[in-house]
């Protein structure tokens, strides 16, 4: 108990978010309703690393960037993947398939290749992040000229596009000039607060998508 | 001499009818009937060259119907009078061969004396009005009254006092004892009324006719 | 040096160029979806809106059938039994049977009746008559004309009625009938001297008749009567009313409630009964 404790109260309102999505999810997985496809799965594997490993990698290591490397991947990897489900009919989410692919091998390899320095690997996690962005805009394109007219208040996937525009965008500037600001801390811990506001944002995606829960 | 008897012509399809409401009519020394015509083409053949007074018109004939022989023959001899002859008192088609020109109806099924009651009164100018068409006649001269057409008798008031103790369902009588008249003005009250209506219907088929070809 | 100062332009650049964008994108999204929302009720009004008329052309096109078929089958019945008047009446001429000759006017009388009730159903039958007024004039005519014909003091009001009030069919009808049978009851047995029918609209359809003279009876004890109280019983529960007699010193006083409700004139015809 006395090593996990130090662990909550090191928790930002990105994890409590988080960490509230995980138990709504969890909830309501156990009255058998579902959201996004493997959402509860998801939830658990962030969860997980954002208020443990990523504390423990600092605490064993002094720098999570080699986790937040992998995370990343991980995290767009998932986005990627509620897409392609919700694209699946289309013509065109076959080819796109492939890009990811692409993309895929390419971050893993770059993960590889900077495995010993401490750099983050913006440009991996900022192409696997726009080509999210390019599904979420045609997810909102759609649903304004292309489907019929339905009510997205009680859609998972609305709540979870709009997170991650939001966050995405809004931390764009930061994430990606974050390796300019590595030298000076205390410029660092601004733009790290800042940063956390945009992923508040993207923790009330998590969470919209696991509160409308059906079926 | 058949000089001053009531002479009438039957157009009745039901030969066992037209040849019993013959022979009634022939009892009485007031009237006599010649002729009998099953069908109205047949009528509208005769009829123009053989005198007669009143034109006794079924109500069901078969192909051309009795309208389309009242409004022949009023042509070719305006002084006829026509009465229904029809076995139920709120048809329909009763209200149409007023509106066409006929002057009163008799009931198939009423006791040879109210059958040649009804065709004494309307050789001296009476006619009988049920509820229903007092009030139809209302309607039409009060719609009337909102789009004015260029010829129109409009009701006295008298006649529209009548009409209204006609279409609560007062009898005859009753009226005659409310307006302190006879049962006989009354009558002849309601023939008038049967004019009025019948050529306002004619205008209003003219106005139709002139607004048809305007276009 | 001067590295670190266009990054700093570049991060204060995209600092507010993303949010503008964000924004174009956020407002550009609610504002269509709010159009494509209003858009999308307005042609679902659209839609209720034409399969409402659609379902009351329907209804309306089978109101009419049935009343084309009803028209029929009663022109065609009506024709029959007129025949069956006339040769009666040319029958009884050439009979010498006395007997024989009053079963032959029963026949006459009888088919003359029946043209009369299959008036009275195309009465009931048409909409055209849905009407509480046209109602009371219709009750007036026969209530009167009944009442003469038995030489009956009577006397009829009923209350102006200022505008129309929608009645159906099934409801016109029974009413009509009950008043029928209660006023035959009063003439045959009863004996009234005289008769008050009082007919009132407002707020429901209230009509009184009141027989002075005569013995009246007793609903709970009449054995003649039977049959037909049983029957303006069942009538008055079919269309949701109530009668109430009322026994007094000298003869009888009978009403009859009923509510009127709205859709009253769309209501069937389907449930009119012989």
């Amino acid at each position: 108990m006395e090593t996990v404790l130090p662990y909550f109260t090191e928790m930002i309102p990105f994890n409590y978010i988080c960490l509230i999505a995980f138990i709504v999810a969890l909830y309501f997985h156990f009255q058998g309703k579902k959201s996004l496809p493997h959402l509860l799965l998801f939830l658990f594997v962030i969860n997980f690393i954002e208020i443990f490993l990523i504390m423990f990698w600092i605490k064993q290591y002094k720098s999570n960037v080699l986790i937040y490397n992998i995370y990343s991947i991980f995290c767009v990897c998932y986005y990627l993947y509620v897409y392609f489900h919700h694209f699946w009919e289309k013509s065109w989410a076959k080819r796109f398939i492939i890009l990811a692919i692409v993309w895929f091998v390419y971050a893993l390899i770059l993960f590889i290749y900077n495995l010993n320095e401490l750099k983050v690997n913006t440009s991996s996690y900022n192409i696997g992040m726009i080509m999210v962005m390019v599904l979420v805009l045609k997810y909102f394109y759609d649903l304004i000229y292309v489907d019929k007219y339905r009510s997205i208040v009680k859609e998972p996937l609305f709540y979870f596009s709009l997170g991650l525009l939001i966050f995405y965008v809004s931390s764009f500037p930061l994430l990606n000039f974050i390796n300019f600001f590595v030298v000076e801390d205390t410029a660092m811990l601004t733009y790290v607060k800042l940063l956390q506001i945009g992923n508040v944002f993207l923790a009330l995606g998590y969470l919209g998508a696991a509160i409308w829960s059906k079926k | 001499m058949t000089d001053n008897k009531i002479k009438i012509s039957i157009i009745e399809d039901l030969k066992d009818v037209a040849v019993s409401l013959q022979a009634i009519i022939n009892t009485q020394d007031d009237m006599h009937c010649e002729h009998i015509f099953h069908n109205a083409e047949d009528a509208m053949q005769f009829i123009p060259n053989h005198k007669s007074d009143i034109i006794i018109v079924d109500i069901g004939l078969p192909r051309a119907s009795g309208i389309d022989a009242i409004n022949f023959l009023k042509e070719k001899c305006p002084q006829l009078l026509f009465c229904m002859f029809t076995v139920y008192e709120d048809d329909e088609k009763i209200f149409r061969s007023l509106q066409a020109g006929a002057k009163g109806y008799i009931l198939k099924g009423a006791s040879k004396e109210k059958i040649l009651n009804s065709i004494r009164e309307l050789y001296q100018g009476g006619s009988p009005m049920t509820p229903s068409i007092a009030r139809r006649i209302i309607d039409i001269f009060s719609e009337m009254g909102l789009n004015p057409s260029p010829v129109r008798l409009p009701l006295t008031n008298r006649e529209i006092e009548l009409l209204t103790l006609l279409s609560k369902g007062l009898l005859y009588k009753e009226i005659g004892d409310q307006l302190n008249i006879t049962i006989g003005t009354v009558k002849q009250h309601i023939h008038k009324i049967y004019d009025k209506l019948q050529v306002s219907n004619k205008t209003e088929a003219i106005n139709k006719l002139n607004t048809n070809r305007g276009q | 040096m001067v590295e670190k100062v266009n990054d700093i332009n570049w991060i204060i650049l995209s600092a507010f160029v993303m949010p503008i964008f964000l924004s174009v994108i956020l407002i550009w999204f609610f504002i269509s979806y709010q159009k494509k929302k209003y858009q999308y009720e307005v042609e679902s009004k659209d839609a209720q809106l034409r399969e409402q008329a659609l379902i009351i052309e329907q209804q309306n096109s089978i109101q009419n059938e049935r009343n084309r078929i009803a028209t029929e089958m009663h022109d065609e019945l009506g024709s029959g039994l007129t025949i069956i008047k006339y040769l009666s009446d040319g029958v009884v001429l050439k009979l010498a049977d006395e007997h024989v000759r009053e079963d032959v006017i029963k026949i006459a009388h009888y088919s003359t009746g029946l043209v009369r009730n299959m008036s009275e159903i195309i009465w009931a039958m048409n909409s055209r008559f849905d009407n509480v007024e046209g109602l009371f004039g219709y009750i007036r005519r026969y209530a009167v004309e009944f009442l003469e014909d038995h030489n009956i003091e009577h006397t009829f009001m009923a209350e102006d009625i200022k505008e129309q009030i929608n009645i159906s069919g099934e409801k016109r009808r029974n009413v009509y009938l009950v008043i029928k049978e209660l006023l035959n009851n009063a003439v045959k047995y009863s004996g009234a001297k005289r008769i008050l029918i009082e007919a009132r609209s407002n707020p429901n359809l209230y009509i009184r008749i009141i027989e002075e003279g005569g013995i009246g009876f007793n609903p709970d004890e009449s054995k003649e009567l039977g049959n037909g109280l049983y029957n303006i019983q069942k009538r008055m529960e079919q269309i949701g009313g109530k009668i109430l007699f009322c026994r007094k010193f000298e003869g009888m006083e009978i009403s009859i409630n009923l509510p009127i409700t709205p859709d009253d004139s769309f209501k069937s015809e389907q449930n009119i009964q012989t």
